[in-house]
């Protein structure tokens, strides 16, 4: 019974928005599609880095992450109807 | 359309009719006027030596973001060309007013204020604003001339002559928050004798088109380009300080006194914490500091007790005051950006000045109470805040230090040339000296490779949208067609992509040819040599691009 619920925790899945940016919409699911927004259905539970992880962004590559409204980090964790933005580095200021 | 000439010797105001279809304006008409008005010989602070000030070729209109105020002369930081421009709503205003550019020569022995509205120009006493700081003057100015007028400002540092002051602009809050900020335009009005210029547009209708449907057209599609740019979102959300952690990752955050790239308290400084702060204090993100504003970057930033500090918190003022500093907290960053903006000074300049004082034992890193005193000796006058004030090159040679980051005598901002090597390219040549906002290069940072072609094209561009007035921020210096079809259609001659390369490409030829007459010349164009020696943690990044390729940058 324990082990029926854990499984099921662990299979549970959520939806948030992706948006990948300029020179990263290459790394969208369906690239070819137009638009640089997308649905992407992952495990929970998920960080920043999971979403990054499933669409094979490099971790190293520079890069910005918009969490929401906020600025993300890798180990933020993710709830269902997130939106997680990446874009390369911009300057200004 | 007119420019207004101003004597300061006679106080005599001439506004002589500017012919409608030369097509420059902003950094363009700066450096047109220069050209023929200006002796690149003369002092920088001597009475002939013009001040200039212009607004964009598209200012008054309702082309987004288009009232970016140019103001320029002979820099007293560079000894050559210098352009600084700024937001604010002064732009938009003589845009309005129809007034193409304010040039003022002469030297008036009382400060004054220069007047203009839709029925006069007039210079007028300055009277008890002399002396004050910049927020208490503008104050002073709308109980004198209403509250609708726009001011144009020198603070104590601009009186002062001193080789790093800033003009101000007022801000839709009426705040002098908006600063054209490098090379010491404040002591070239100062020089002058001018204090403020008061501008009121109430009343006046917007630009009317030549071609009034092709005009609506190309605003249409530029608006459109902005708001669904996703940069938009990003800088609106976040500011400029966005770059606080995107610079800090690749290691280009200038910290402790450009000696790495990353700083590891960067988070008391990043975007969260401020929104995070302006949510419990009542400041907010997301304004726009000049009318028709669709990104709106800037923050307004509260203390703890939810009063206002300051306005236009900026990366690079985080950076420079912050990060450059060893201090890791946005409350004393912003207490030094309002006594800043209060006092009319760089504070990219300040933070470089500030930071190599460490070298002589002057300043340790993260003392915030060492950094405020040095800026208060400035406001005061004393002889060791008029070194700091006048830029950090001559703070570095009063004190015998060798390693100074400046380019052509001014400061190097906040993105590092070390480890993002195709900027660095743009401070080594661009004619203003080490500036950020001269030419973006982003793409392959840590690589040398075909950095020359890119900033040389970045340049050229970036030249050519300071004479149209539109804020870097609408992102259109990529998309130069959108531009040029609004130029085009305003001002009913054809005027394409092409003519807006070629009008980049002239600025940046007469900005030269100035400098080389200055006597800055070819071999000014490089970044200080411990660059190249001096590996920057945390890439270990060198600057690397060969100076025989740098030195072919201005063959186009």
């Amino acid at each position: 019974m324990q082990q029926d619920e854990s499984l099921g925790r662990i299979n549970a899945t959520m939806q948030i928005e992706i948006k990948l940016l300029t020179g990263l919409k290459r790394y969208l699911p369906d690239p070819d599609l137009t638009g640089t927004v997308r649905t992407l259905e992952i495990a929970e539970p998920a960080t920043v880095k999971t979403v990054l992880e499933k669409l094979n962004i490099p971790l190293d590559m520079p890069k910005v992450i918009m969490l929401n409204d906020r600025q993300g980090a890798l180990d933020d964790p993710i709830a269902s109807g997130d939106r997680v933005t990446v874009f390369p580095p911009v300057g200004g200021g | 359309m007119s420019i207004l000439k101003i004597d300061m010797n006679k106080k005599e105001v001439v506004k002589e009719v500017f012919p409608k279809n030369k097509l420059v304006g902003g950094r363009a008409m700066i450096d047109y006027l220069l050209t023929e008005y200006g002796s690149p010989t003369a002092h920088p602070l001597s009475p002939e030596a013009p001040f200039i000030a212009a607004p964009g070729l598209l200012a008054g209109t309702s082309a987004p973001q288009s009232g970016r105020m140019s103001f320029g002369g002979k820099s007293p930081l560079t000894g050559g060309i210098k352009e600084a421009n700024s937001g604010g709503t002064a732009g938009d205003m003589l845009g309005r007013l129809g007034i193409r550019a304010i040039k003022v020569q002469g030297k008036s022995d009382q400060w004054q204020v220069l007047k203009i509205n839709a029925e006069e120009t007039v210079l007028e006493p300055a009277g008890d604003i002399v002396g004050m700081e910049n927020y208490a003057a503008c104050e002073k100015l709308r109980q004198r001339y209403g509250k609708k007028v726009s001011v144009i400002i020198i603070g104590p540092a601009g009186e002062m002559k001193l080789a790093n002051s800033t003009v101000a602009v007022t801000d839709p809050e009426d705040r002098p928050a908006r600063h054209a900020g490098r090379g010491g335009v404040g002591a070239i009005m100062g020089s002058k004798g001018l204090k403020a210029i008061v501008v009121d547009s109430t009343g006046v209708h917007s630009r009317k088109a030549a071609n009034p449907d092709a005009f609506k057209q190309a605003v249409k599609t530029a608006v459109e380009t902005i708001q669904n740019n996703p940069l938009r979102q990003v800088f609106n959300s976040l500011g400029t300080n966005v770059c606080i952690d995107a610079d800090g990752d690749r290691g280009s955050l200038p910290t402790r006194n450009h000696r790495h790239g990353a700083f590891e308290k960067r988070k008391g400084l990043c975007s969260n914490t401020m929104i995070e702060l302006n949510n419990a204090r009542g400041g907010s993100m997301g304004n726009a500091c000049m009318p028709g504003c669709i990104v709106r970057c800037s923050p307004i930033f509260h203390d703890a007790d939810g009063n206002h500090v300051t306005s236009a918190l900026e990366y690079e003022t985080i950076a420079m005051l912050g990060a450059n500093l060893g201090i890791d907290d946005l409350d004393p960053v912003a207490r030094m950006d309002r006594r800043c903006d209060e006092l009319g000074l760089d504070t990219i300049e300040v933070g470089c000045a500030i930071g190599v004082l460490n070298d002589v034992g002057l300043f340790e890193f993260g003392d915030v109470a060492k950094a405020e005193s040095y800026i208060e000796e400035i406001a005061q006058g004393t002889p060791m805040g008029r070194i700091i004030g006048s830029g950090v090159t001559q703070t570095a040679k009063v004190f015998g230090i060798d390693r100074i980051p400046a380019v052509k005598g001014q400061g190097i901002p906040a993105h590092c040339a070390r480890s993002l090597k195709g900027w660095g390219v743009t401070y080594a040549t661009s004619p203003q000296g080490a500036d950020h906002t001269a030419g973006v290069v982003e793409d392959d940072p840590l690589n040398p490779v075909g950095q020359v072609e890119r900033s040389r094209m970045s340049q050229i561009y970036t030249a050519a949208l300071d004479a149209t007035g539109l804020c870097m921020f609408t992102f259109l210096a990529g998309t130069p067609d959108i531009i040029a079809s609004m130029v085009a259609a305003l001002y009913g001659v054809p005027w394409t992509t092409a003519d807006f390369e070629e009008l980049g490409k002239e600025m940046l030829r007469q900005e030269r040819a100035f400098n080389i007459k200055a006597g800055i010349g070819p071999e000014a164009d490089g970044l200080p040599d411990w660059m190249r020696t001096e590996p920057l943690p945390p890439t270990g990044a060198v600057f690397d691009v060969p100076q025989e390729e740098i030195d072919q940058l201005f063959n186009f």
